[in-house]
């Protein structure tokens, strides 16, 4: 029996199932199609918060261990600060997700102590790592920003351009600026960017393919 | 000469990044105030909602936007709740991100509640819906198949706005704030299916996207970024921290050009001055 | 409450300017430790927020009465298995519904896009009011077939064909420009709106 459900032609009729359905109901206009799909999604939907809890869940254990394993066995030569152990960034989020449940889901979102955590902590932290980002942009660009090749010059004559279209300051420079700035994004840009999007479209739909039909064994077999 | 050149090219990039940092915190203390021309793809998303959306419509209002990008569209979301409200608009809201939630109750549902909106009547708002292009999907095709119950809690038949309510075809357009896949997956399962105008509006970096829709006639306008909030606000006349943000990023952008134009300016005369550009490049 | 607010103000300042110590001084602890935490908030606001959709849409309609859900709930159950090796393959049952879905629509879209966009009338250069309209949409044609063939790797690319893949690649070159610049945009604005909620924090501005 056990190897009767383990067998990977239950996930594919599955898969099969549910992208038949979903792309049937899109294409074609009949009822028992649009019934099926409503259901299947409606499953999808309740499946996808449930992953959530089982990342939280996953993330419990996983730190534990990495703590456990941190305090008794010691974290190496390249690891870390020589201050703390990594146990110290592992205990940090650990307690942090934790605690953001506990106050969630006992006081709610809308109490006074979950919102304090969220805009004191959580908002300005995500602006805060995603912007830090752009200072690496810049000594990155500065770096690498080289218009050795033809191809190299392109690229750092429509990054320039459009850095100063999208801002005043370059038609304060220029009038002529935003001009050119806007037939590089209107047009000139967007006709390879089509050609890539057919190309990934493609691309897209084989692997959906081979995925339906359990050829990527990542999917249909993990675990095993 | 060269090795002026050569100490340029290895410039510690921290210097660099402090000097970013100078350019972009002083406009704040010493406010420029350049004017923000219209582009127009924000002129005609404005020119639909002005004159194809009649008083009293029923809008779709989708806040999808992760918190990294709340300082490009906070402005935006507050003027847009306020010339909803000026329009009469009856507004559905949902959002398909968690912090979607956070961002109507600070930026959207404090407009409506100053114009004397009365939740039910004139807004609901249906909360996080996970699933992100299936959930997509399901609300173009029934509300009460996907949701039994709003983000308060009331069920969705008993709010008397939702009467009426409950498929795609039932709005007059959708506003669509978003930071990744959000918008594009309306018009996808929006738009293409059953006619739905779709309002963009996102961060800068989905401009280039947007765009190619925009000029494929599959969307009647776009507003990204902050320059588009700072656009939305000027255009109704509301005070917007667009202005001065635009001056500090114009000057961070300015520094930054300046050091890569040198940089190039740099390699150019070390290749025509017959050095071995292979060394050229700096410590990382 | 103002001493709420005032010790909000200083987490978010001095959050803030440990984010900021690591690209304007080098990596160190305190670092590190916003970026773990940040990991910690984020799972868990993720957490409740789902937990709250299934308390809505899911347990509410089941004490309800509507018991066709129940199977919802096992099959999302299923999900833990993972957790216990011996059971963890019936985790991929669940998955499969979750996988098959986003395909199929994943199929349609990119079909009905691909589709569309190549159907699409307003790239044509005689319809174009001006030249460097008429001149783009030319761009537009040229830049669409050779980025394509570019990515088809189905056959050698040689005799005319390296002559489109060297037109491909420059025009590819445009559009990664292009989305350079309004990446640093973006960028630079979130930059610059950290740096405004610092000092609005710290009571500068």
């Amino acid at each position: 029996m056990s190897s009767l459900i383990r067998r990977k032609e239950i996930t594919i009729a599955i898969m099969l199932f549910c992208a038949f359905f979903v792309f049937a109901d899109r294409a074609y206009k009949a009822p028992i199609l649009l019934d099926t799909s409503k259901w299947v999604q409606k499953w999808v939907l309740a499946i996808s918060a449930v992953t959530m809890i089982v990342t939280f869940i996953s993330s419990i254990i996983r730190n534990t261990r990495r703590i456990q394993t941190s305090l008794s066995e010691g974290d190496g030569p390249d690891a870390g600060s020589s201050i703390v152990g990594q146990w110290f960034y592992y205990g940090t989020t650990l307690v942090a997700s934790v605690l953001t449940v506990a106050v969630g889901l006992t006081m709610g979102i809308q109490s006074n102590p979950y919102q304090w955590m969220y805009q004191y902590v959580f908002q300005n932290l995500a602006t805060a790592i995603a912007s830090f980002l752009g200072l690496f942009y810049i000594g990155a660009a500065f770096r690498a920003f080289r218009a050795r090749t033809a191809e190299a010059a392109i690229l750092l004559i429509c990054g320039v351009t459009v850095m100063l279209t999208t801002n005043p300051f370059g038609e304060a420079i220029w009038s002529g600026f935003p001009v050119i700035g806007s037939w590089f994004l209107n047009w000139v840009s967007i006709g390879s960017r089509r050609g890539m999007g057919l190309a990934s479209s493609v691309g897209t739909v084989a692997l959906a393919i081979r995925v339906i039909l359990g050829y990527e064994r990542s999917v249909s077999a993990g675990g095993e | 000469m060269s090795s002026i050149i050569d100490k340029f090219e290895n410039l510690d990039r921290r210097i660099l990044l402090w000097a970013v940092v100078i350019c972009v915190t002083l406009p704040y203390f010493i406010p420029v105030g350049l004017p923000i021309p219209y582009e127009p793809w924000v002129l005609d998303a404005i020119d639909f909602m002005e004159n194809e959306v009649p008083d009293g419509a029923t809008v779709l209002l989708d806040l999808s936007a992760a918190l990294r990008v709340i300082t490009e569209l906070e402005g935006g979301m507050q003027a847009t709740g306020w010339y909803f409200t000026q329009r009469g608009f009856k507004v559905v809201g949902t959002c398909f991100y968690p912090d979607g939630v956070f961002e109507w109750y600070n930026f959207i549902e404090p407009e409506f509640i100053k114009a004397g909106y009365v939740y039910g009547e004139d807004y609901v708002f249906l909360g996080y819906i996970p699933g992100e292009s299936t959930g997509v999907d399901r609300l173009a095709k029934s509300i009460r198949d996907l949701i039994s119950v709003d983000y308060e809690g009331n069920k969705i038949e008993d709010l008397p706005m939702m009467a009426d309510i409950d498929k795609a075809e039932d709005f007059a357009f959708v506003m669509a704030f978003g930071s990744g896949w959000t918008p594009g997956s309306y018009i996808t399962n929006w738009y293409l299916p059953y006619g739905i105008p779709i309002i963009p509006f996102s961060h800068m970096y989905g401009l280039s996207g947007y765009l190619s829709s925009w000029m494929a006639g599959f969307i009647p306008g776009t507003i990204c970024g902050v320059r588009g909030s700072g656009e939305w606000a000027n255009y109704l006349g509301l005070p917007s921290t667009a202005v001065t943000m635009l001056d500090s990023v114009g000057l961070g952008h300015a520094i930054m050009i300046l050091f890569i134009i040198l940089g190039n300016i740099a390699m150019l005369i070390e290749k025509y001055g017959g050095k071995d550009t292979e060394s050229i490049g700096g410590s990382p | 409450m103002a001493i709420w607010e005032t010790l909000g103000n200083l987490t978010l300042i001095a959050l803030i300017l440990m984010v900021y110590s690591f690209p304007l001084y080098k990596e160190n602890l305190f670092y590190r430790f916003v970026e773990y935490l940040f990991i910690g908030v984020t799972i868990g606001h993720a957490t409740v927020v789902a937990v709250q959709f299934l308390q809505k849409n899911v347990l509410s309609p089941i004490l309800g009465g509507e018991t066709f859900l129940i199977g919802v709930l096992l099959l999302s159950a299923l999900l833990f298995t993972r957790f216990y090796r011996p059971y963890a393959y019936l985790a991929r049952w669940p998955m499969s519904f979750l996988i098959g879905s986003m395909m199929g629509l994943r199929i349609f879209a990119s079909v009905n896009s691909a589709k569309r966009y190549m159907l699409a009338t307003a790239y044509n250069p005689l319809a174009q009011p001006d030249l460097l309209s008429q001149l783009g949409s030319v761009f537009v044609i040229i830049g669409y077939i050779t980025a394509a063939l570019y990515f088809t790797w189905g056959w050698e690319h040689k005799g005319p064909l390296r002559w489109t893949d060297k037109i491909g690649r420059y025009l590819l070159m445009t559009y990664f420009g292009v989305s350079f610049g309004s990446i640093a945009m973006a960028r630079f604005t979130w930059f610059s709106g950290t740096i405004k909620t610092l000092l609005t924090a710290m009571g500068l501005i």
